[in-house]
């Protein structure tokens, strides 16, 4: 009859051993899978590519003229605000430049507001 | 004069046989204490709300049957040498053993992961399988408690048990201790229950001893949106891999699996509400009920449950350990691209391990979203402590 130490050990390496071997079998094979529906995707993509891009460069000159005027107002609305903050500080101030403040990839606050909102659980 | 007597006679008896002179009478103050504990347990599932689905019908199990006489459970048709004669459990039965059945048969835990399977979206998994690997280290609580056990003398079945706690995962425990363990349902099934809700207090202090500052903050890349066909070929893919691997698992990874396709094809819809909804609720009521109905006052209040209460403690806290450890080494191993607070998600408290990761991950980042990436290994320990729980089964079991 094992004493305990010898089944505990036998136990834990082969249990171990199998939980990682069937989880690492696991991973390498849906990796592979995944690599197998990219090339798949990207057999097909390549050829719906080309017949949308006529299409693409018509509507691009359009926004372009209606953003540069959207500045001049936002940045008139920025000024108003900051002098609203100031107002009555007795404060100096002048406004330098205007630049958007997230950082590129970042999300803009309020999405990450929500997003804090709704996952918070306790 | 003879009226009398007959009324004083029959009123004698009547009070003779009744619940109270049980409570008063030989063992019967056990009964009394776990009366005692389960108005505890209620308070703390209606007052303090702590996880009330599964404790409010754990804790009125408990009262029912240690009320003497009442005969909604026996524990001795359950624990007969020779074996369980179903045809006497047919017969003697009370409401409570006959639903036992489910439990004892092994249907109503592979049923309650049928219904998991059928809410768990394992997106996040198969976007970054890597994570299977931390599902795998968070399992080794549970080899540390089995160690624990047997260190503390129990036998190889009993220890078993007390170690699949660290799988934490309720049907999982409820299903290995029911087939190698059933003497000791009770008291593993109300403390795996209890450790699940209390995992926002047991992992932060390990998350925060094993992690550095920097570790911490790190921003994950964003997940790469998995396919239709992929989230549809994956449960077909684990179910064959690990059954063929370890049929001993094939119950619950098999129902887990026949959940997620069910959710995941979008071709049967009817039936895949019923399992998240109806399904999911009728057997958890029944298991709920059973599984209090073990904690018979004889069977809970002796030094067994105190160690099984120790061992499940140390089983989280090692499986946390497990995970964050891998998780550090994939950190190291990857140039910093994995944060390691999503290693202690690797234990199978859905979605509960995964939020803690996040609000850990918040508290240093407030921008960091962490709770997708930790949502990977979470559901990796599912498949983990199912498969762990095939092998315990198949080293210790009769």
């Amino acid at each position: 009859m094992e004493n305990w130490s010898e089944i505990a050990l036998n136990v834990t390496i082969c249990g171990l051993a199998i939980v990682f071997g069937a989880l690492i079998m696991l991973v390498i094979l849906i990796s592979l899978f995944g690599k197998i529906m990219d090339a798949i995707n990207k057999k097909s993509r390549a050829s719906a590519a080309v017949p949308t891009q006529t299409s693409t460069p018509a509507p691009a000159p359009a926004p372009t003229p209606a953003a540069q005027a959207d500045d001049g107002e936002l940045i008139a609305v920025i000024s108003a605000a900051v002098s609203a903050m100031y107002d009555g500080s007795g404060k100096q101030f002048t406004i330098r430049s205007v630049r958007p403040a997230r950082r590129a990839g970042e999300r803009p606050a309020w999405a990450a507001a929500g997003l804090r909102d709704n996952t918070r659980s306790f | 004069m003879e009226v009398w007597n007959k009324f004083i006679d029959t009123i004698g008896g009547i009070l003779g046989e009744s619940g109270f002179a049980g409570l008063f009478t030989g063992e019967g103050w056990k009964n009394l204490i776990m009366i005692g504990v389960a108005c505890f347990f209620l308070f703390l599932a209606i007052k303090k709300q702590f996880e009330p689905l599964l404790l409010l019908p754990i804790a009125f199990g408990m009262l029912l049957t240690n009320l003497p006489g009442a005969g909604l459970y026996h524990p001795e048709l359950w624990n007969l040498a020779g074996g369980i004669d179903y045809g006497e459990v047919l017969h003697e039965g009370g409401i409570l053993d006959l639903l036992y059945m489910g439990v004892k048969l092994g249907i109503y835990p592979p049923l309650i992961f049928l219904g998991i399977g059928a809410m768990t979206d394992f997106g996040p998994l198969i976007a970054n399988p890597k994570s299977f690997l931390l599902g795998a280290a968070a399992q080794f609580g549970i080899f540390v408690a089995f160690i624990g056990a047997l260190a503390l003398g129990m036998p190889a079945n009993q220890a078993a048990s007390i170690g699949i706690i660290g799988g934490a995962d309720g049907p999982t425990a409820i299903f290995v201790t029911s087939k190698l363990a059933p003497e000791l349902l009770g008291p593993i099934a109300v403390a795996a229950y209890s450790y699940m809700a209390l995992i926002p207090v047991i992992q932060p202090p390990f998350m925060k001893l094993l992690t550095t500052k920097k570790e911490r903050m790190i921003r994950m890349t964003q997940l790469r949106t998995v396919s239709k066909v992929e989230k549809i070929i994956f449960p077909v893919l684990v179910t064959i891999v690990v059954s063929l691997l370890l049929p001993s698992a094939a119950p619950l990874v098999g129902m887990l699996m026949l959940g997620n396709l069910m959710r995941e094809s979008g071709v049967v819809d009817r039936i895949c509400k019923t399992a998240q909804n109806e399904l999911m609720n009728i057997i958890t009521i029944f298991l709920g009920v059973t599984v209090g109905a073990t904690t018979n006052g004889a069977t809970f209040l002796n030094l067994n449950t105190l160690k099984i209460v120790a061992m499940g403690l140390a089983a989280f806290c090692f499986g946390t350990v497990g995970g964050l450890l891998l998780g550090k080494l994939m950190c190291l191993v990857t140039k910093g691209k994995v944060n390691p607070l999503i290693g202690s998600a690797g234990v199978s408290a859905v979605p509960m391990a995964a939020r803690v990761s996040q609000k850990v991950g918040q508290q240093y980042d407030p921008g960091n979203f962490l709770l997708m990436h930790a949502m990977g290994p979470n559901v990796a320990g599912v498949i983990g402590s199912a498969v762990a729980a095939g092998v315990l089964l198949k080293m210790c079991g009769a």
